[in-house]
């Protein structure tokens, strides 16, 4: 069953478009990661699925109807983002007391254990709680929600390094039991990619590409070596950054196709963040030509 | 395997109506404060006639817990505003929620709620009697108890009740049309002055509340009203978007 399916989405706000012509399906329980530079859409994309916000046009449907104003939809997913909220008069405990009411198959156990884990204070209250202490108990949240569609944006804002990790494989490990679809976007893209099945990337509103993280690690090389060499042989090629090492020496990221050997270039493979990042990139320069 | 959890929207108003009960306890509290306050106000008494025969005399003081009510009347219009805010429409949705269901949990929340001012602003009266008693040195208190006109008095309850629901749901409405456009803010006060001013206004107002040939007339347009207001407010929402 399609969890996701998107034609053609847009939204606007004001005058500029968040959402120029999103498509993209989203078929089987999988961790996808939304990568995107800022301002890219993530948010607005993961608001619409959400069905927080209205889509501009197009078509949006999550399990099969629009998300907007839908109770399945709002009963079996969730966004958990660093704007969630909960009324004052409520302490973390009572939050989680009332969480089973809403969330059928909420983890009344895995909430619990997560919460000690992390050491929160059961009687805090949500708007009193560190920027870091949010974002934990927001993640414990969404996850012992065990909705079908879980979203997370940004989730590891303000977290420490050592809470990061713990996210990921709390995730994983929860995943691996009860497998779900989860969309996770985050400019961590090099720490979490072992997490990730899928990449769906958007770039200015739209989708780049949507594939798998196998996909994308062979989706460019690098050609290093001296400077006309390297020139010689991606030309003709698709650029998608360039770069000057020294004098003498260059450093291409071209799209990955069949390539003659050649002494003096060395071939490399390119990660997956860098791929992103050069593909999302405006110009072929980088931060170096500004100070040219 | 994809398993759907399906909730029809009278659990979720019920689910909603448990968690709003717990988490609004601020709101009755602000009632009990507006309501002493109003009942400290009130203790001066509204009128009073002094008079004397030969050496001795005498001053009849009327006490009434109008006061009290206009006080729990502001109270009302602002919780029902309350409830419309950003925060409080939110966090509905870190939950599960639609608007529609948001609403209805918020109509019953208001209901409830109303019950309670009204049942609590009737009986601020006898307290009124009796500290005035203690207090005082009054000494001799008459009125109307509930054993001897129980029928005038559920009306009379009633009415409070559903007079309190009506200026809520007012406020709700308001304060939908305020989260709609700032400018309503404004315009509500001008709809006030300009009903309580013009011709129209006042012959509105008129048949609302004075041309009732009984008073479950009255009751019957009082309930219209407020679930017109709740009616409008669920379409001013219906389009709101949260957490932008």
């Amino acid at each position: 069953m399609t969890v996701i399916d998107c034609q053609d989405l847009r939204k606007k706000y004001k005058r500029m478009a968040a959402l120029d012509g999103i498509t993209f399906q989203l078929k089987d329980q999988k961790i996808t990661g939304l990568i995107g530079r800022n301002g890219a859409g993530k948010t607005t994309l993961l608001k619409i699925l959400a069905g927080f916000i209205r889509k501009g046009s197009g078509d949006v449907l999550v399990f099969s109807s629009n998300p907007f104003n839908n109770l399945r939809v709002s009963g079996n997913s969730i966004l958990v983002d660093d704007q969630m909220s909960f009324p004052d008069s409520l302490t973390l405990a009572d939050i989680l007391g009332m969480a089973p009411d809403f969330y059928k198959r909420w983890d009344t156990e895995l909430a619990n254990n997560l919460f000690k884990y992390f050491k929160l204070n059961p009687k805090q209250l949500h708007s009193r709680l560190s920027k870091g202490n949010k974002a934990t108990f927001n993640m414990i949240f969404g996850l012992a929600t065990r909705c079908e569609l879980t979203m997370f944006d940004e989730p590891t804002n303000g977290m420490d390094e050592a809470v990061r990790s713990d996210f990921y494989r709390a995730l994983l490990k929860d995943y691996i039991a009860h497998p779900r679809s989860i969309m996770i976007s985050s400019h961590h893209l090099a720490e979490m990619e072992h997490l990730l099945e899928d990449i769906l990337l958007i770039h200015k509103g739209k989708v780049v590409f949507h594939q798998s993280l196998e996909e994308v690690k062979e989706y460019a090389v690098a050609l290093q070596g001296t400077t006309d060499l390297v020139e010689k042989l991606a030309a003709g090629k698709e650029i998608l950054h360039t770069k000057q090492l020294d004098s003498q020496r260059n450093y291409v990221v071209i799209k990955k196709e069949e390539m003659p050997v050649i002494d003096g270039v060395t071939t490399q493979p390119v990660s997956v963040s860098d791929v992103c990042m050069y593909v999302t990139s405006d110009g072929k320069g980088g931060i170096d030509d500004v100070f040219k | 395997m994809m398993f759907l959890s399906n909730s029809t929207l009278g659990e979720v108003v019920w689910t909603q109506l448990k968690f709003k009960m717990n988490a609004y306890l601020g709101a009755v509290v602000s009632l009990i404060f507006v309501q002493i306050i109003g009942l400290i106000v009130s203790m001066n008494g509204n009128s009073s006639t002094g008079s004397g025969v030969d050496n001795t005399s005498f001053t009849i003081i009327t006490i009434s817990s109008d006061v009290v009510f206009a006080f729990v009347g502001i109270w009302a219009v602002f919780v029902g505003k309350l409830f419309t805010t950003k925060a409080y429409r939110y966090d509905d949705f870190s939950f599960v929620a639609t608007r529609l269901s948001s609403n209805l949990a918020n109509f019953s929340v208001l209901c409830l709620m109303s019950i309670f001012a009204g049942v609590t602003t009737f009986l601020s009266n006898y307290i009124l009697r009796v500290v005035l008693l203690l207090v005082s040195d009054v000494d001799y208190v008459k009125s109307v108890s509930i054993f001897e006109d129980p029928i005038g008095t559920i009306v009379n309850l009633s009415i409070m009740i559903i007079l309190i629901l009506t200026i809520s749901a007012g406020g709700y409405l308001w304060g939908m049309l305020v989260q709609i456009h700032k400018a309503f803010t404004y315009l509500l006060i001008l709809l006030i002055i300009t009903l309580l001013v013009t011709k129209t206004g006042q012959t509105i107002l008129q048949y609302v509340f004075i041309e009732n040939e009984s008073i479950v007339f009255l009751i019957v347009k009082l309930i219209a009203l407020s679930l017109v207001f709740f009616l409008l407010a669920i379409l001013c929402s219906n389009r709101l978007e949260v957490r932008r």
